[in-house]
């Protein structure tokens, strides 16, 4: 598939949650607006307001007896809410492009993940520089660096209930997707976009019990990731790899939560970047310790597990040779 | 739609608050004694209590009759309109606030009489809405007048030697609306049913539309004697997609397996009047929901005005 | 006319009309001749004339379609009086124009040839008919070949005459043929470049037509306008102007002449981030609107007077419930389903008192199509400031009306404020009326505490249902209030010509520039008349008897029915009035005439002259 249609699909995946947050920088951003056109003359503000329909007809000075009082910002607080509002601004300018993040080839995925939600922490800082500076606690020296970056540590409980997701594009050598087990939240969403063949089960590093995990070969829409509540990673990965999906709330035991579960035919026993072959078939001991409860019998053919541990066996030589 | 989104200047961190059931009631309900309001009212307080809604950020919408009253007795936003117009003022609400849990309580006579036209249409539109039809099959505030569910025959102030028509059945009305998404029937004399149902229509992504049988103390007392003493002609429908309440088990003999996905199957048991039968008829989780469907992204105020002056050369001259 | 003399005559304003079957092209034709004058920097009013049908049978009196052009030196304000020069594509439409009085007596009518010599007998009759009917008049007919000549151009006559027929127009007007070319290809911008190449040669080819076969040409002269301008009709001025006052919700339901508003907004308001809800009815698309105001998005819902009829239940609710709702109503004829298409202004009482009960809300009149675009603006604000239904009536005139005027610079300011959504205070209480101005603050679901059940019923401050007398009498009075307080920040309305004289015309909404042109020719010839338009009507603007006692005599001019004092059985006790003048009479207890006149169509300046003249010279004094 087109590395177009994978990004949109990732995008897609992720546009509620990103939508959530974008309306609430909005929100923010016309908040302010309406804060800063308050320092002006009210009268004047209001006459334009109202509209020309009401030139001549309306008495502006009466009429804006009437609206609801602006709180007045006083001189020292306007810098830093301007400051702040331009930092909004900046976030919207971006658009869908603030949830993407293209990692070079080397790069180290972990840093880049924090600097991202750094940079979109600052619409929470943001919001604490006008809280701050409508108080008149606004310390230039303290708190201006805020606007500057506002990891993801910093960020409150209901900030990181606001948490976009993020989409992730990167070559399969960087794909070392556990880095950002740190950022898994209860409402973080990453999905990466993998270029090249990877490792067959790499994203079964980040599955846990409340973790919404899935790896997708094909083209469908991940339409239970981005409706699932609670932390989930995807991953849109080549067609030698693994695909399956860990929904925690499918079912009591790791093994139930396997909604679903596919096999490559085959896998390059190859080391991808600096990912071993051993490593990759660690990866696979993992999904394997999760996803099967007991030798299956019977029916097993059409049974995840049952079909997981038949995959293994007949890859069963895997462990043991050196890339 | 920036006007009303979350800002980032009235985040508060504090902690959230445990609500009990009894937080969701704000007075005593002044419904007549024996009202299946009631077990309605109880059962969407251990509904709101189980999914810790927070009052604000839920809405209850009526028209006009006795269980149109509903959102005065609840803990959170209400709006108490007008005669069979509930739906609209609901679509209107969720498409502006996507965000909020929109419930919607309506009587017989409101939905399925002065409000049918809004009934089918928001059934198509889809919105996300929990909608409680309070069905006791008669007028009850206006003191006693025929409803279209009043069953034929029965007797009322306009009707005093019997109801002429047949009785209009709801379920098999939303059944045929294209794009009908979640249809289930239940009962106030069936507590932990009722509960069930209204868990999975709060569950359902869409216009989960829910029929509740109640029985009116004055009016209609005796038109749902028959099921509620006798179990063995009310059939349940039973489904792990569905509703399945392990201990009625030994009530109700009659349990049918029915899979919500099928609507054939849901049209013809709506059709059947051997029996009553109780549960979620219909369930769709994958149907276009309209607010979904209508969304657009926020633009700023001043991106607007970019907006419009490009518009505007159009227009140049 | 094979040689020629060609007179040239100055005139300050023209009026032309192109008169087609449905579906040749008019439309066309004269947006593109408005637009170019415009351009050039006349003063333009365009007004559509719109069948009744979709299809009607060609090549009879009921399949009329056109366009009329007013354009002249100055601004121009109104349609003007009966047409100096009228283009046709057949004898029919010509008639049905002709019955509708709409020619000037000396009217220049350039009509189509093929029809006198028809092979089909039927036609040849028809036009023969035609002919004789209109010759009471003393019209200067002139032959065109017009189908012939196009077919010079492009196979199919009906899809080439309108430009023809433009080619005629640019060449008697002296229109500036690089402005036409470059409407033709944006107007053809999507189809291929063979297309605006046809289409320009029709043109040119009508315009070689003209200079070989005609001996007269007008000249009109124009003064480029200093400032930027726009030129739409109404419907798109308050489309845009809804999109500019920040409304981020429009429900509707498709009914004429308000349809097409609606229209320009499902084209562009997703990309504004808002949206248009097509209900199922008048009264959803009212429901639906108050439940997103409600919910705290600016919502409009637009209709014309039979979706007013039914929305009255929902504006009397958000009344009730004080929750600020715009309603725009582009009136047409009625009552009942009226005249669909045609001009009234009768929905003004309806919009006023239209609820049982006491419902108080704003009702204003844009004049002009500028107006339309502004009053959204105004709308907006006044309904949040007081939490109000504020009703905008417009007309089939200004909405299907094309003007041009000062393009807006567009403020953010014009899109409100965010919704305060603070936590309540505690104590707080839904309706904690101030009790002196009958405000309180909005509260909308979501902001924490503030959890309350609005309700159409009788309540007291904290929303609860209440019959008690104490209750339902402080809520009437509070609600009634804001009207009071909102009437204090309006002032006095202009006087147009002197503040006293023998007669003052008041008029509302568009007719003001049909008015004003009336009371110049009057005030011309040593007539001491002025006129007031009225923009506020709920509240009515203050001091209105004031300025109605410095006159002798006042009467209204409305596009509403009255009885004709005179006419059987109707005297000063029985005769039933102007809508406004039931008003005005019962506000300020001057006993106020009124003209008025429903003939589906705008007022023309030389009635309301008569009427100004027959009133002054007839009437009894106030």
């Amino acid at each position: 598939m087109a590395s177009d249609e994978r990004k949109q699909i990732a995008l897609d995946a992720i546009s509620s949650r990103n939508e959530l947050f974008l309306s609430a920088v909005a929100a923010t951003a016309d908040q302010v607006r309406g804060l800063l056109s308050g320092t002006g003359d009210v009268a004047e503000d209001q006459s334009v307001a109202l509209g020309a329909f009401a030139k001549g007809r309306v008495d502006f000075n009466r009429f804006s007896s009437f609206t609801p009082k602006v709180a007045k910002i006083d001189a020292a607080a306007e810098a830093p809410i301007r400051a702040a509002q331009e930092v909004l601004k900046s976030l919207l300018a971006q658009g869908d492009e603030l949830f993407v993040l293209h990692l070079e080839e080397g790069n180290n995925l972990s840093r880049k993940v924090g600097r991202r939600l750094s940079l979109i922490g600052r619409a929470f800082s943001a919001a604490h520089v006008i809280d701050l500076a409508k108080r008149g606690q606004y310390q230039e020296e303290e708190h201006a660096a805020m606007l500057e970056k506002f990891p993801f540590h910093k960020w409150n409980k209901s900030e990181r209930a606001l948490a976009p997701a993020l989409v992730i594009e990167l070559s399969a050598a960087d794909f070392k997707p556990s880095v950002i087990v740190p950022y898994l939240d209860e409402h973080s969403k990453f999905v990466f976009k993998v270029e090249g063949d990877a490792s067959a089960a790499a994203l079964s590093r980040v599955i846990s019990p409340g973790v919404f995990v899935q790896q997708e070969t094909g083209d469908a829409a991940l339409d239970a990731f981005a409706e699932f509540e609670g932390p989930a990673v995807a991953a849109l990965v080549s067609t030698n790899a693994a695909s399956f999906i860990h929904d925690p709330s499918a079912g009591e035991t790791t093994y139930e939560r396997f909604v679903s579960l596919e096999f490559p035919k085959e896998v390059k026993k190859l080391a991808i970047g600096g990912i071993s072959v051993a490593q990759q078939a660690q990866d696979y001991a993992l999904l394997e310790s999760l996803s099967v409860v007991s030798v299956p019998t019977g029916d097993a053919a059409s049974d995840p597990a049952g079909k997981l541990s038949a995959w293994l066996l007949s890859q069963s030589d895997l462990t043991g040779s050196s890339a | 739609m920036s006007s009303v989104a979350i800002s980032l200047l009235d985040l508060d961190s504090e902690e959230i608050k445990c609500f009990e059931a009894e937080d969701y009631q704000t007075r005593v309900a002044k419904w007549c004694a024996g009202c299946g309001d009631f077990g309605a009212l109880n059962a969407v307080k251990r509904l709101l209590a189980k999914e810790q809604l927070q009052p604000e950020k839920m809405a209850f919408v009526s028209g006009i009759g006795c269980s149109s009253r509903f959102p005065h007795y609840v803990n959170a936003y209400g709006f108490h309109g007008i005669h069979g117009r509930a739906l609209p003022i609901a679509t209107g609400l969720k498409l502006a606030r996507p965000e909020l849990d929109v419930f919607v309580v309506m009587g017989d006579g409101d939905c399925t009489s002065i409000g049918a036209g809004h009934w089918i249409h928001a059934t198509r539109y889809n919105a996300d809405m929990t909608v409680l039809l309070l069905d006791n099959a008669i007028y009850g505030l206006t003191k006693n007048q025929t409803s279209p569910t009043t069953p034929q025959g029965y007797a009322s102030n306009t009707s005093p030697r019997g109801s002429v028509l047949p009785a209009l059945d709801p379920l098999q009305a939303t059944l045929g609306i294209s794009n009908a998404s979640f249809v289930a029937q239940t009962a106030d004399w069936v507590p932990v049913h009722l509960y069930a149902t209204l868990q999975a229509a709060y569950e359902h992504p869409g216009f989960s539309f829910v029929r509740i049988l109640q029985r009116c103390p004055k009016f209609t007392p005796d038109v749902f004697l028959d099921n509620v003493k006798n179990p063995d002609i009310t059939e349940l429908l039973i489904h792990e997609n569905g509703v399945d309440v392990p201990s009625l088990e030994k009530l109700y003999k009659h349990r049918r397996v029915h899979d919500p996905k099928n609507i054939d199957d849901a049209r013809a048991l709506a059709q059947r009047t051997d029996m009553l039968r109780l549960g979620i008829f219909f369930r769709d989780d994958s149907l276009p929901v309209y607010e979904e469907v209508r969304a657009v992204p926020p633009v700023s105020a001043e991106e607007k005005i970019v907006r419009l002056n490009e518009e505007f050369d159009r227009y140049g001259v | 006319m094979a040689s020629k003399e060609t007179t040239i005559t100055a005139v300050p304003e023209h009026t032309v009309e192109i008169i087609t079957n449905s579906g040749e092209g008019a439309q066309k034709c004269a947006q593109i001749f408005g637009q170019t004058c415009a351009k050039m920097g006349n003063g333009v009013w365009t007004v559509e004339i719109i069948p009744a049908e979709i299809e009607p049978p060609h090549h009879t009196v009921t399949s009329t379609s056109g366009n009329i052009i007013r354009f002249g030196t100055d601004k121009v304000t109104n349609w003007g009086d009966r047409s100096k020069l009228a283009i046709a594509f057949n004898d029919q439409v010509l008639l049905s124009r002709h019955r509708l009085d709409s020619f000037a007596d000396d009217c220049i009518i350039l009509h189509e040839s093929i029809w006198e010599n028809h092979e089909d007998e039927a036609i040849r009759d028809g036009y023969a008919k035609a002919m004789k009917e209109m010759s009471s008049k003393n019209y200067r007919f002139i032959k065109v070949p017009i189908e012939e000549e196009t077919l010079k151009v492009v196979d199919n006559a009906q899809h080439g005459k309108n430009m023809f027929a433009l080619g005629l127009l640019t060449e008697i007007y002296q229109r500036d043929l690089s402005i036409i070319e470059k409407q033709i290809a944006y107007i053809f911008r999507t189809k291929s470049a063979k297309v605006t190449e046809l289409n320009v040669e029709l043109v040119k080819n009508g315009m070689a037509w003209a200079r070989e076969n005609l001996d007269f040409q007008f000249i009109i002269d124009s003064v480029p306008a200093e400032e930027s301008r726009v030129v739409m009709n109404g419907n798109q001025a308050c489309a845009l102007g809804a999109i500019a006052a920040g409304m981020e919700i429009c429900a509707m339901y498709p009914i004429t002449p308000a349809t097409s508003v609606s229209h320009e907004l499902c084209d562009i308001i997703e990309s504004y981030g808002g949206m248009v809800h097509q209900a199922e009815d008048e009264i959803a698309a009212a429901g639906v609107a108050l439940g997103a105001s409600y919910g705290g998005k600016v919502a409009l819902t637009v209709t014309s007077g039979p979706g007013l009829a039914l929305k009255t239940e929902f504006l009397a609710l958000a009344i009730m419930v004080e929750i600020p709702l715009v309603v725009l109503d582009v009136q047409r004829g009625g009552p009942s389903t009226g005249l669909p298409t045609k001009v009234e202004q009768s929905d003004l009482l309806a919009a006023l008192y239209g609820q049982p009960g006491d419902a108080p809300r704003v009702v204003i009149a844009p004049r002009t199509i500028e107006e339309c675009f502004h009053s959204m603006i105004t709308a907006r604000r006044i309904a949040e400031t007081f939490r109000c239904v504020v009703i905008i009536l417009t007309d089939a005139n200004l909405a299907t009306g094309v003007q041009q005027f000062t393009r807006p610079d567009f403020d953010e300011r014009w899109q409100g404020e965010l919704i305060d959504a603070s936590p309540v205070p505690e104590g707080l209480r839904p309706y904690d009326w101030d009790h002196d101005t009958g405000m309180s603050r909005r509260i909308i679901p979501g902001t924490p505490g503030g959890q309350h059940t609005v309700t159409g019923l009788a309540h007291d401050e904290e929303s609860r249902v209440s019959y008690d007398p104490g209750s339902n009498e402080r809520g009437q009075r509070m609600r009634s209030r804001k009207l009071a307080v909102f009437q204090s920040t309006l002032m006095p309305p202009p006087i147009y010509g002197d503040e006293e004289g023998d007669l003052l015309v008041v008029g509302w909404g568009s007719t003001q520039g049909a008015i004003e042109e009336a009371v110049d020719r009057a005030r011309a010839e040593g007539r001491k008349v002025s006129s007031c338009q009225l923009t506020f009507l709920s509240p009515l603007e203050p001091g209105l008897k004031e300025i109605f006692s410095k006159f002798r005599k006042v009467m209204t001019v409305e596009i509403n029915y009255s009885d004709n004092l005179g006419d059987p059985y109707i005297t000063e006790e029985t005769r039933r009035l102007g809508q406004l003048c039931w008003v005005l009479r019962a506000h300020t207890l001057v006993d106020l005439d009124c003209w008025t006149s429903v003939p589906g169509q705008p007022l023309r300046p030389n009635d309301i002259y008569n009427s100004i003249i027959e009133n002054i010279e007839n009437g009894s004094s106030t």
